[in-house]
């Protein structure tokens, strides 16, 4: 097993879908023993496609480096099982709803009779508190309703939300995290463990933050720019001679200065309007027409290696086919390959830290309900789950309460 | 934390957003800053009281002290700093130098107990490692650029810093793991991150849905092929729609804005398809908005709550920070500007409580402000110019 830096933690994740069972994830990257409880009918996100060798590739990559238990909450054996475990964890993490976890009889109040040094997760969409408390959320709500839609886009467009609906619930998950860390962190002070929480809503803003505060200095809201940024010139796609784009950033006045000279055009240096980042903002028009001229005399390969050797931000824009066989990719674990029945080899997004001291792993996902027994018998409990017997029951094309009781 | 000490030499968003997590909970946060100050400074307009929007949001109760890396000084008041702290945030980049240059060895030997963030654009290994990066060549590396605008169109960025934010998130959680794992071990150590590893890592989903699948279809896979999602105009903004509950809650939706016929149309059998995440979405927006584009947006969002369906408006930075639901999660907080008067920020996204009292909420530091103070503590002379 790892080695990672929260050896010796364990981790109860009883939540569902993305948002929680995503720091789940991260807190066994770390280290921590995970056990991700579902229950007999399956965590919802097995429904989601694609799956490969007919299990779900979403639920794979959410639920990385866990062991799997399946234990029915409304059973009166498998709940006191559940309880079983919540009494040895030193976090639980839940999404569901505000209410759902008192009705399960697994909220905080009864985690912390048992088990005062319990650091208990709960996240929601939008709080656990004001008008839209009930309301559920997932990631396409959440973009819309923070405003992140009104920053991408063409200029002058109406603003468009970005079509992978995983990346707000993935950073609520991030969120999520950093809270049960913290909270961790405080019980090495205080031994005594607490409720933490956050929303889809509150990580969203702290994902905007900085364009939050555009508004906030000014009064006028941001909008979209195409490829460029408000505040930093030149940081855009340009067009080049071969037809492709180049991703370009100059961020800092040393960079401006490389900048200059790799591209051959000094004068820029010496020009007043173009002296210092603000200046360059304010004259992005006349700065962005002379360099659409300059790029377009040259193929984009060579605009990367010329930027990139004086140290100057440069890259081609790549796509999912040019990553998958990339030797930096692999060289530099972005993308993981794990081995794992039924699905085989599985591509994942790989550890996004590196950790000198004590190394992390990426380890596969469990099949549902795996590690049921085998956590039992840890525990001295019962369960009624036997492993290999699970199925994924076939979709209820109406499913009349469906969302009810799922994600937050 | 406010025994914790973090040194912050990483200018920018991603080091500055991880020491604002410990800032938020009480941290001490030394920004390290060259004389002509973190690059950020100079990112605007918009600037406000002189300082720009980004060092205002990402600097709010910490200190700066400066330091010339070509003052001979410079390595001394470095490993006095090093000796005395236990984060060490370092965004590495081609033209900034490294601390390692200056002080020759590595900060880990000088502290056994550091734990030295190294941020780089690429990471530490592979072909690409060492290579200048940022936001936007992370979002185009990773192919986050696809996920915006057409693919026949000129590429487009998201306009929040996701390499960024996201690689000051992973941050904390490493210093913050490695912190819990010193007390254990009494040793601290190396932790690699980059804007492009932390971007695949977010992408992980993408990834394996495009690996091997049994069939090309279904969430994500079509994705880049669908088109911009632009919401469903109404007549004075727009929303989201999303009837997970089933048919009959989307039928009672379009009774109650006037898609009484879509229930029948043959187009629309596959109801599912043609709402929310589904592959027909673009062919059904024109039908759907037909209707829509003649309603009030809070007549939409009514008649999609009533009928047992999600719905939303989408929001700008305006009309977000003005939403009820906003101030009942404590979502933003008021802090001291440098000169007079107060802005407001987002606050700390979770909520924790700590032993020790909440800190107050400081100005973001002007360039150099504690350089004196910082020195003079920590046992090297300030010198006479800074």
């Amino acid at each position: 097993m790892t080695t990672g830096p929260l050896a010796g933690v364990t981790v109860l994740d009883i939540s569902q879908a993305a948002v929680g069972p995503w720091a789940g994830m991260l807190l066994g990257q770390l280290g921590a023993d995970v056990i991700k409880l579902e229950p007999p009918a399956g965590d919802l996100i097995h429904y989601v496609k694609p799956t490969q060798n007919g299990l779900g590739t979403t639920y794979a990559t959410m639920n990385l480096n866990k062991r799997g238990v399946i234990l029915d909450l409304k059973d009166p054996q498998d709940r006191a099982a559940a309880l079983a475990l919540a009494k040895k964890a030193d976090v639980v993490i839940e999404n569901f709803r505000p209410g759902v976890v008192e009705r399960l009889g697994i909220d905080y109040a009864a985690v912390r009779a048992l088990n005062p040094r319990v650091v208990y997760c709960s996240v929601t969409g939008f709080g656990r508190t004001g008008p839209m408390k009930d309301m559920g959320c997932t990631d396409q709500h959440a973009q819309a309703f923070c405003g992140y839609g009104a920053l991408n886009g063409e200029p002058e467009g109406t603003g468009e939300l970005m079509r992978y609906y995983a990346h707000h619930d993935l950073t609520t998950a991030m969120i999520v995290t950093q809270a049960v860390l913290s909270g961790l962190w405080a019980r090495e002070r205080t031994g005594e463990g607490q409720q933490v929480e956050t929303s889809m809503l509150q990580a969203g803003l702290a994902l905007q933050r900085v364009r939050l505060m555009e508004y906030f200095t000014t009064g006028i809201a941001p909008t979209p720019q195409g490829s460029a940024i408000s505040y930093c010139a030149p940081d855009q796609a340009f067009l080049c001679g071969d037809a492709r784009h180049v991703a370009v950033s100059v961020t800092s006045e040393p960079e401006w200065r490389a900048f200059c000279a790799a591209a051959g055009l000094p004068e820029l240096e010496a020009d007043p309007r173009f002296a210092r980042n603000a200046d360059r903002v304010r004259h992005r028009g006349a700065l962005v027409a002379i360099l659409a001229e300059r790029f377009a005399a040259a193929p984009a390969p060579w605009w990367v290696k010329k930027l990139n050797a004086a140290g100057v931000p440069a890259s081609l824009y790549f796509d999912y086919e040019q990553q998958r066989h990339h030797a930096h990719f692999h060289e530099g674990g972005m993308i993981v390959e794990v081995e794992k029945e039924p699905w085989g080899t599985l591509a994942v997004g790989g550890l996004p830290w590196r950790f000198d001291g004590t190394p992390c792993a990426v380890e596969p996902p469990p099949f549902p309900g795996e590690h049921t027994q085998q956590v039992a018998a840890e525990y001295g409990v019962s369960a009624k789950h036997q492993p290999g017997s699970w199925r994924l029951p076939p979709r209820d094309p109406e499913p009349a309460a469906a969302g009810k009781e799922k994600k937050a | 934390m406010k025994d914790i000490v973090v040194l912050e030499a990483a200018e920018g968003i991603a080091g500055p957003v991880c020491g604002l997590q410990f800032a938020d909970l009480g941290a001490r946060v030394i920004k390290i800053e060259p004389p002509e100050g973190d690059r950020s400074r100079g990112w605007g307009p918009p600037f406000l009281d002189g300082d720009s929007a980004p060092f205002i949001a990402l600097n709010r109760n910490k200190e700066s002290a400066v330091i010339d890396w070509s003052d001979e000084l410079a390595p001394r008041r470095l490993r006095a700093l090093v000796a005395a702290a236990d984060v060490l945030v370092e965004h590495e980049r081609p033209l900034v130098k490294s601390w390692r240059e200056i002080l020759v060895e590595e900060p880990t030997a000088i502290n056994e107990r550091l734990v030295h963030l190294r941020i780089s654009a690429n990471g530490p290994e592979g072909p690409l490692a060492g290579q200048a990066g940022s936001e936007l060549t992370a979002q185009a590396m990773s192919g986050y650029w696809r996920l915006l605008g057409r693919p026949q169109d000129p590429p487009l960025r998201h306009g929040a810093e996701l390499a960024e934010i996201g690689t000051g998130l992973f941050g904390y959680q490493a210093a913050l793991a490695a912190l819990i794992s010193r007390e254990k071990s009494g040793k601290g150590q190396v932790v690699h991150l980059s804007l492009l590893g932390s971007l695949m890592t977010y992408a992980t989903i993408l990834t394996a849905s495009m690996n091997q699948p049994d069939d090309w279809v279904g969430f994500h896979l079509l994705n880049i092929l669908w088109p911009p999602d632009t919401g469903y105009r109404t007549a004075d903004g727009k929303v989201t729609l999303e009837f997970r509950r089933g048919r009959q809650v989307w039928v009672e939706f379009c009774n109650r804005v006037g898609l009484d016929a879509l229930p029948d149309d043959p187009r629309f059998k596959d109801w599912r398809a043609t709402i929310y995440t589904g592959d027909l979405v673009g062919e059904a927006k024109p039908v759907y908005e037909e209707a829509l584009s003649a309603l009030p947006t809070l007549e939409v969002l009514a008649a999609a709550m009533e009928a047992g369906g999600t719905s939303v408006p989408h929001a700008t930075m305006a009309t977000i920070s003005a939403h009820p639901q906003v101030e009942s999660v404590g979502a933003f907080t008021s802090v001291p500007l440098a000169t007079t008067g107060r802005v407001r920020q987002v606050a700390s996204p979770f909520r924790v409580a700590m032993p020790e009292e909440a800190p107050p909420h400081r100005a973001s530091p002007p360039l150099g402000a504690q350089t004196e103070a910082v020195f003079a503590e920590f046992g090297a002379n300030p010198h006479p110019s800074s």
